[in-house]
């Protein structure tokens, strides 16, 4: 057998695995907040809601790993849903992590 | 009669005696009717209905009395919390009651307006259905060069996305670059895809969109998310090509606290070269219209233990010889991993990001005839970087007037490419690069960096580049 087809079927299993433990989901939470300078967990941090805490969390994990975190003001709700929705693609938000941060950026704004 | 007038003045007497009873209680009341018709007689009847009345009227006298006695108790606790509440600082009680009153108004406000946009939303909505659920992202660039070998230059790119959201489910998104080369103006199709969310871990999407082979493609390529002014050279010189024209399956799920996420595609995948000596071995990816009846296949999966550390391993595969042709049987095979790390640290007083991908490839080896002595070689081209930043976003220093230290951001980078080819084609290419961002605003970023080109057996091109970019 050689490398290629070792790597894909090394790639198929590792993808049936994952699949096959897809619904374990489960929300990441372990680690602090990391904000930019645009103060919006304030906003959050007033609230004290679970779910925006929550949501407020993996929008800082999630998209300051590539980027700067925009400022939920920039957009409006139909707006951030549509963006929200584009970056999960982009970026393979589970499913969860799409629904919190979505509720999270349109009670920001 | 007079028994009956005697009733009559016992029944009126009765109710008095109520009436006194529910304002001034049952024994005076009692006392009372002695006082009063000391001599008229009762009869046993009236006197067991008086008792029965006393029995009720007593029951009730307790019940009010017990809740005048806790109104008396909340009274006195009222009377302690006021008697609290002044002892506080009266500046700081008052910019309390300020803050709370702030709020209260700030949720009417917001209330008040969320049900006005929702009653304009249903008088609009209806009288546009096509210029709903829009809305534009991508990305502009101007770019100054100054390489050694090359006439310095400017050049602009701005490459606006457009997505439409018909549905919960699907997404629509093109991105259109327009970009200048020589006398002309360059249009051309960046991406184009259609996805559908078909459950909440399989996203599946078909047209013309980024790479999932590592990372740079998908996430970091745009000018305002590489954090230097050029690209690694594995992606410069083309050893992955920015997008793949097919079809795709993807999603992420947790186990745990760990995540994972994947991509697999489906594509035309790359085109074999072997027209020209220059080219000979290297592959097109821009085969919009396939060269052969073999599809290529591809993926990526991604392990986060936490969620500042991605892990990736990538592979594209295929047939790339054209049909027909000598080289109809040429297959490749290309495999890469992947790593970053972004996190904000109190010791350090800002935020690291590391960045790493390496790729390997490998092509069939074959004889290259035409007008040119027939040749061969080992078809590999591999490479590799590692990118660091640093931002001190939790400093507070000023550098002038308005300068934040904390919007500046230090890079780093080192490049190294190894690829084979006839004769002296074959380079190894190393790269240092170092760079200074100031971030205007998070999707604002002026870059400049420094290249130090180190190229075995052509001359180097060593220089300096600036770059001014922004996200939509």
């Amino acid at each position: 057998m050689n490398t290629k087809a070792i790597a894909v079927l090394a790639f198929a299993g590792a993808a049936v695995l994952s699949a096959a433990a897809g619904g374990c989901q489960k929300t990441q939470s372990s680690t602090e907040v990391v904000m930019d300078s645009e103060g919006s967990m304030a906003t959050v941090a007033s609230t004290g809601d679970d779910n925006l805490r929550a949501g407020a969390l993996l929008w800082s994990q999630n998209c300051a790993r590539c980027h700067n975190l925009r400022n939920p003001r920039e957009r409006s709700d139909r707006q951030w849903d549509i963006i929200v929705h584009h970056m999960r693609v982009r970026g393979n938000l589970t499913a969860e992590e799409h629904r919190l941060i979505l509720a999270f950026l349109q009670a920001s704004n | 009669m007079d028994n009956g007038m005697t009733t009559f003045h016992a029944s009126r007497f009765g109710l008095l005696a109520l009436i006194l009873l529910f304002v001034t209680g049952p024994v005076p009341v009692l006392v009372a009717l002695q006082e009063a018709d000391d001599d008229a007689p009762l009869t046993r009847r009236e006197f067991e209905k008086f008792l029965e009345d006393y029995r009720q009227f007593q029951g009730e006298y307790r019940q009010v009395k017990q809740e005048n006695e806790s109104l008396r108790q909340e009274l006195a606790e009222l009377k302690a919390g006021i008697s609290d509440a002044s002892a506080v600082d009266s500046a700081a009680s008052a910019a309390s009651m300020e803050l709370r009153l702030d709020q209260f108004a700030s949720q009417q406000r917001k209330s008040i307006l969320e049900d006005m946009r929702e009653e304009l939303r249903d008088v609009t909505e209806p009288l546009m259905p096509g210029l709903l659920n829009f809305a534009l992202g991508g990305t502009g660039v101007v770019t100054y060069q100054d390489r050694d070998g090359v006439d310095s230059t400017f050049g602009a790119v701005f490459a606006p996305i457009l997505m439409w959201k018909p549905t919960d489910r699907i997404l629509v998104e093109t991105q259109i670059e327009f970009g200048l080369s020589g006398e002309d103006t360059e249009v051309g199709l960046s991406q184009f895809q259609v996805s559908y969310l078909l459950n909440d871990y399989v996203t599946i999407g078909a047209g013309k969109f980024l790479t999932p082979f590592g990372n740079f493609w998908e996430r970091w390529h745009p000018a305002w998310v590489n954090k230097l002014p050029v690209m690694p050279l594995v992606y410069e010189r083309g050893l992955i090509g920015e997008t793949g024209l097919g079809v795709q399956a993807r999603g992420g799920f947790g186990i745990g606290d760990s995540k994972f996420n994947y991509a697999a595609y489906y594509v035309n995948g790359p085109n074999f070269r072997d027209s020209s000596i220059s080219s000979a071995g290297k592959l097109g990816f821009n085969n919009f219209r396939d060269n052969n009846n073999n599809k290529a296949f591809g993926g990526r999966i991604g392990y986060l233990p936490i969620p500042e550390l991605e892990l990736g391993y990538s592979f594209l595969t295929g047939r790339v010889g054209s049909s027909g042709s000598s080289s109809s049987g040429v297959d490749m095979f290309a495999h890469g991993i992947d790593f970053s790390y972004a996190r904000e640290f109190q010791a350090i007083k800002g935020r690291l990001d590391l960045r790493a991908e390496a790729v390997w490839t490998d092509t069939d080896r074959v004889v290259f005839t035409g007008p040119f002595d027939p040749f061969t070689f080992d078809n590999k081209r591999n490479g590799w970087f590692v990118q660091a930043a640093y931002r001190p976003t939790l400093s507070s220093f000023m550098l002038g007037e308005g300068i934040e230290l904390k919007n500046m951001e230090f890079v780093a980078r080192y490049d190294q490419l190894r690829e084979s080819g006839p004769g002296t084609r074959g380079a190894d290419h190393n790269q240092m690069t170092l760079g200074l961002d100031y971030w205007i605003r998070p999707n604002i970023v002026w870059k400049a960096a420094y290249m130090r080109d180190d190229v075995r057996g052509d001359k180097d091109s060593d220089g300096f580049v600036m770059q001014f970019a922004f996200g939509l």
